[in-house]
């Protein structure tokens, strides 16, 4: 997708341009960043998406000043109060502890296993697929095969088995995701870097006796890294999905420490009395991941040259 | 063909190795399923010790997973460790379930995928287009869990307590004395709409995208230019060529398929594989669960392959060799 950007980038990362860089014209992140600006849907997504950060990392002066509970306090005389009623603003869940505190504090978990296991996923299965696709010939069969094994499993019922043996925390919870689902960016990134290894640029490079390990580092993943930034958008939603259906299974971070998930998941057995206990944090989950989604979107959109009129 | 057949199912064999044996090993390394009989004050560590043996749960790992495939060539999937009954039976039992509930919504998904995207991108920009647009990016957001209990609080809870026709919370029939055609159908609605609304988000997506793709192409400005019709155009030129990618798709799709699937059947007490699968885990069956994956990457991968296929026949261009 990236071409025509690899391309503009290219002289610039080999350093054949002089100095004097103040002159030279907006670099193409900053063109894709204006490109951003302009689609009402991403900048949409964007503000939504701030919103729902600043919410979640405002926990403890909201659970302070606007809620005036403390995210694992229970109140067995106030349990399954509706939204307004005994002072709760979001209503009070089965222990009697405060839905729009936990909310708060759920987010950080929910958001936090999202991110982290994005980030693992893509060190382990990124650094899979740009050395297979580098590589190529035996030892890019040999660990695409490797993916196929991975690929053959249905995901969730790995993850379910694991969860369930080892208990994971949201820390650990983050690396299991990486070990199971690293080959989706893995064929992504190896397709990348097998078209890109044959480019003159990189037989440049290697010519004037850069080494692999440098041909990797500087020169395939600058060219990725739209690649990179679209993929991980597009993932941590699936990922915040991913913690909600187990945490739903009862296998994800435990309680009292709220996630979005285990909120949904303990809300369960009262949704005929307290269906609000359910909404808020399902809504909580669909607008982040909506969010991050639009702004995905845009950066693809954005980060795509093509569409440059 | 039949060569390309022979050597994709010669290449199950090291694929199903390869899942069996990470899956038999992630399960044994979480130590004896009975280890929780320690705290149990009416089991002596002799006992204990006696159902491992019994069990051949001493052995070490590779002759036990020498054991298993052996028996598994041989037919035999073993017999579960909580109620000894055969795994198969079980697996078999509740298989037509999960076979239903994933094709009808499968099946569902394109029927309401297919036309909606092509008539998007067909009409782009238009209001249809950015409506059609709209709901794929939130049907991949909204998590399959609370869609189908937000399902179940308002076409069952709700639209009963305000005395309007409602729909069973769960389960496959009427346990009283129900099970007749439309009970059963009843009984699907939800779980199915559960499944379908993300489903449709996702072809809806790749149907577009593909559609757009094909008009830009040059054989369709070429039949354009020699002044067939738009809707000849559309439908014997673009909407074939469009479909082929999804062929592929539809296979890749199945783990996904699955997996929604294991998430509704838990939500809505459904008896089929997914829910069998969670409780087989949480009960450390190892037994049930090696057969259970060894039946999903099974499916997955036949699946795969008749995908492979499928592309080969709707696209002439493609030869298997």
């Amino acid at each position: 997708m990236s071409e025509l950007l690899q391309s503009e980038r290219a002289p610039d990362r080999m350093g054949v341009r002089p100095a004097g860089r103040a002159s030279k014209p907006a670099g193409a992140y900053t063109r894709a960043w204006r490109r951003f600006k302009r689609n009402p849907s991403a900048m949409a997504g964007l503000v939504v998406l701030i919103a729902i950060v600043l919410f979640v990392l405002l926990a403890g002066v909201i659970s302070t000043y606007i809620t005036g509970f403390d995210y694992s306090e229970n109140h067995l005389e106030s349990v399954l109060s509706r939204p307004g009623e005994n002072g709760y603003i979001l209503g009070s869940d089965g222990n009697g502890r405060d839905i729009l505190t936990r909310l708060a504090y759920g987010g950080r978990v929910s958001m936090l296993v999202a991110v982290l296991a994005t980030v693992t996923t893509l060190l382990l299965g990124g650094t899979i697929g740009l050395i297979a696709g580098y590589a190529g010939g035996f030892v890019d069969s040999a660990l695409m095969r490797l993916a196929d094994v991975f690929l053959s499993i249905p995901a969730l019922s790995i993850l379910i088995l694991i969860a369930a043996l080892y208990r994971p925390d949201q820390y650990r919870l983050s690396l299991v995701i990486a070990f199971v689902l690293w080959p989706g960016v893995s064929r992504l990134l190896r397709g990348e870097a097998l078209a890109l290894r044959r480019r003159d640029y990189i037989e440049a490079a290697r010519a004037v006796g850069a080494g692999d390990a440098r041909i990797i580092g500087r020169h395939l993943l600058p060219n990725v890294l739209p690649t990179i930034i679209v993929w991980s958008s597009l993932v941590i939603p699936a990922f915040i999905l991913t913690e909600a259906a187990l945490s739903f299974l009862g296998l994800g971070v435990r309680s009292p420490t709220p996630s979005w998930g285990n909120m949904l998941s303990e809300a369960q057995p009262f949704y005929r009395s307290n269906w609000t206990n359910v909404f808020f944090p399902g809504l909580a989950i669909f607008l982040t991941a909506l969010s991050v989604n639009l702004v995905g979107n845009g950066l693809r959109d954005a980060l795509d040259p093509r569409l440059e009129k | 063909m039949i060569a390309f057949i022979v050597r994709r199912l010669l290449q199950m064999i090291p694929l199903l190795f390869g899942i069996t044996l990470i899956t038999f090993v992630i399960i044994n390394a979480a130590g004896s399923p009975f280890s929780d009989l320690q705290f149990d004050p009416r089991v002596t560590p002799a006992d204990k010790e006696r159902i491992e043996e019994n069990l051949g749960l001493n052995e070490p790992l590779a002759k036990r997973y020498v054991i298993w495939v052996s028996n598994v060539l041989r037919g035999d999937l073993g017999y579960s460790l909580i109620n000894f009954r055969p795994v198969s039976d079980r697996i078999l039992g509740v298989m037509a379930n999960t076979l239903i509930l994933s094709g009808l919504s499968l099946l569902i998904s394109l029927l309401i995928a297919v036309p909606l995207g092509i008539y998007a991108a067909v009409h782009r920009n238009s209001i249809i287009d950015r409506l059609v647009n709209l709901t794929a990016v939130a049907g991949y957001a909204v998590p399959t869990v609370w869609l189908g209990l937000l399902l179940i609080i308002l076409f069952s809870v709700k639209f009963s307590e305000w005395g309007l026709y409602s729909l069973p919370v769960g389960g496959v029939q009427d346990l009283r004395g129900g099970g007749g055609f439309w009970d059963r159908v009843e009984h699907l609605i939800l779980p199915i709409t559960a499944l379908v609304i993300p489903q449709v988000a996702v072809w809806l997506f790749y149907i577009r995208s593909n559609m757009l793709e094909t008009i830009r192409q040059d054989y369709v400005r070429t039949a354009n230019a020699k002044g067939l019709g738009g809707r000849a155009v559309l439908y014997r030129h673009a909407f074939r060529n469009a479909l082929i990618p999804l062929v592929t798709l539809l296979g890749l799709s199945l783990p996904d398929l699955f997996a929604g699937a294991l998430i509704v059947e838990n939500i809505f007490a459904y008896p089929g594989m997914g829910r069998l699968t969670v409780s087989a885990i949480g009960d450390k069956d190892h037994t049930m669960v090696m057969g259970i994956t060894l039946v999903f990457a099974f499916l997955v991968i036949i699946g795969n392959l008749l995908a492979d296929i499928l592309y080969a026949v709707v696209d002439p261009r493609i030869r298997l060799d």
